[in-house]
């Protein structure tokens, strides 16, 4: 990266064209003056190999002042347009983007061609992994020869060219080769994740009964669970049930049970620890009636009188906010509570829209919150819920 | 004003021969693009400045064909005029 100015351009160029110092600087300095002038007399300079230099006239064009907010114009102006010639286009070699884009083209191209690169959607993903793992090597390998080439281009051009074209085709191949490798390292990578996947599904029921099929012949595990459970059921069975409806907990139990003992010889433990779990079971269902009842009955005393004014004034619109402090005071886990005050408040009210109300504004009133318009949407079958005549009577849950 | 119109205006100037100006200007021409290409930059006074400038890689579609390209991104010169050249265009 160097900056040039008229005077060390002119050194370069008489070192490179042989030509002494205040020729080349004589050259340098009218080829610039002649750009100019050509742009003030003509307003258009071509210049072959290098490009066309154009007045363009800007059109005036309106904004906003930023501190006042005042519409103000700006004015047009006339600015230097310039587009280089097509000659002066080169690739860049070993570019990422272009890579990619070749690649997303191909795939584009033959989106039904096979099913291993149409199907997936990860090895995009992984390509673009390799081709960033791959890009520091190229330009490693591109770099000093870039120096290079730049002493060569002064002196003669087309041998670093073709030198550069040529390492470009060997990286190009070289990236083609590598995106190619990191597709099927990916593709086998999630054969081999279904396959663990699979496995662990399957293995630790096994485990549990015969550990030595497991290891012995990990091809059959799919068709060895159906033949499992039945001999699991037996288990069951032969174990003292209380309860013999609901098998999934039993199953749950079973499961928490065995996984960390691991051998089949201890079964003794396991068992008293299902005893443990049957007993807890029950204890504590009988724990949670007793506190729902005592709940039931301590609420019904307070309840009963504050319920009535609800009934009453059903057009108060914070009916539900009267009666959920009670339901805090009291305890979250009593569902039958909840209930009772739920059908208290049931009865719907009803508003008769006057001018000026939005159905977010009577939302934001009642319920508190702009988002409750749903509520109130579905509580009504509006034909239009956009434009609600004035002097309907909408219903409020 | 043209390349043919340009070349004659320069020999005009320097006193020599249009043919000859032809190489020389290439010749410059070269250079320019070259370093300009290489990263450098060349500020001219009252001019403006030259500076490499990159076009991004891009999707090209065949309308006839109606296939899609990929075009590699290149390298080429950009050019930016000066101040001064501003005032004087827009007095």
């Amino acid at each position: 990266m160097e900056k040039y100015y008229l005077q060390s351009f002119a050194e370069a160029f008489a070192r490179q064209s042989g030509l002494s110092q205040t020729v080349a600087e004589q050259l340098s300095k009218t080829f610039f003056d002649t750009i100019l002038e050509g742009l003030e007399t003509d307003g258009l300079v071509k210049i072959n190999g290098l490009g066309t230099f154009k007045i363009v006239e800007v059109a005036p064009r309106e904004s906003v002042n930023v501190n006042n907010g005042e519409r103000i114009l700006i004015a047009g102006y006339k600015k230097v347009n310039f587009i280089p010639d097509e000659s002066t286009f080169t690739e860049i070699p070993s570019d990422e983007a272009f890579a990619i884009l070749q690649e997303q083209i191909a795939n584009m191209a033959s989106p039904d061609e096979d099913a291993s690169t149409a199907a997936d959607d990860t090895p995009a993903a992984a390509e673009v992994e390799g081709i960033q793992l791959d890009a520091p090597q190229l330009e490693n390998v591109e770099q000093p020869q870039n120096d290079f080439s730049a002493i060569d281009l002064l002196i003669s051009t087309p041998e670093s060219l073709d030198d550069l074209r040529a390492q470009y085709e060997a990286a190009k191949v070289r990236a083609a080769e590598t995106l190619k490798a990191a597709n099927e390292a990916n593709n086998e990578k999630c054969r081999l994740e279904k396959l663990i996947a699979q496995l662990e599904a399957n293995t630790p029921p096994l485990v549990a009964a015969t550990p030595i099929v497991t290891e012995g012949e990990p091809a059959g595990t799919e068709a060895k669970p159906t033949s499992e459970t039945p001999a699991e059921e037996v288990v069951q069975n032969e174990e003292p049930v209380k309860e013999p409806a609901d098998t999934a907990p039993e199953a749950l139990s079973r499961y928490l049970n065995d996984k960390p003992i691991h051998d089949e010889p201890e079964e003794t433990p396991r068992r008293q620890r299902n005893w443990l779990w049957w007993l807890l079971i029950p204890i504590m269902g009988l724990l949670l009636a007793e506190v729902g009842i005592l709940v039931h009955k301590y609420n019904n005393k307070q309840a009963t009188p504050t319920e009535q004014p609800q009934k009453i004034k059903t057009t108060n619109p914070h009916p539900s906010t009267t009666a959920k402090p009670q339901t805090h005071k009291t305890d979250t886990l009593s569902q039958t509570q909840t209930d009772t005050t739920k059908t208290a408040a049931q009865p719907m009210r009803t508003y008769t829209l006057k001018p000026g109300d939005s159905l977010t504004k009577i939302a934001q009133r009642v319920y508190g919150s702009k988002d409750s318009v749903r509520v109130i949407l579905r509580a009504n079958k509006f034909p239009n819920p956009d434009n609600v005549p004035v002097g309907a009577v909408i219903n409020l849950p | 004003m043209n390349n043919r119109t340009f070349i004659d205006r320069m020999a005009e100037v320097l006193g020599a021969d249009a043919d000859e100006m032809q190489t020389q200007v290439s010749a410059l021409v070269n250079l320019l693009v070259n370093q300009t290409k290489m990263g450098n930059t060349l500020t001219v006074k009252n001019l403006g400045v030259f500076e490499p400038k990159t076009k991004a890689a891009r999707r090209m579609y065949n309308p006839t064909t109606k296939t899609f390209n990929a075009v590699p991104a290149k390298q080429t010169i950009g050019f930016k005029m000066s101040g001064t050249l501003k005032d004087k265009l827009n007095s």
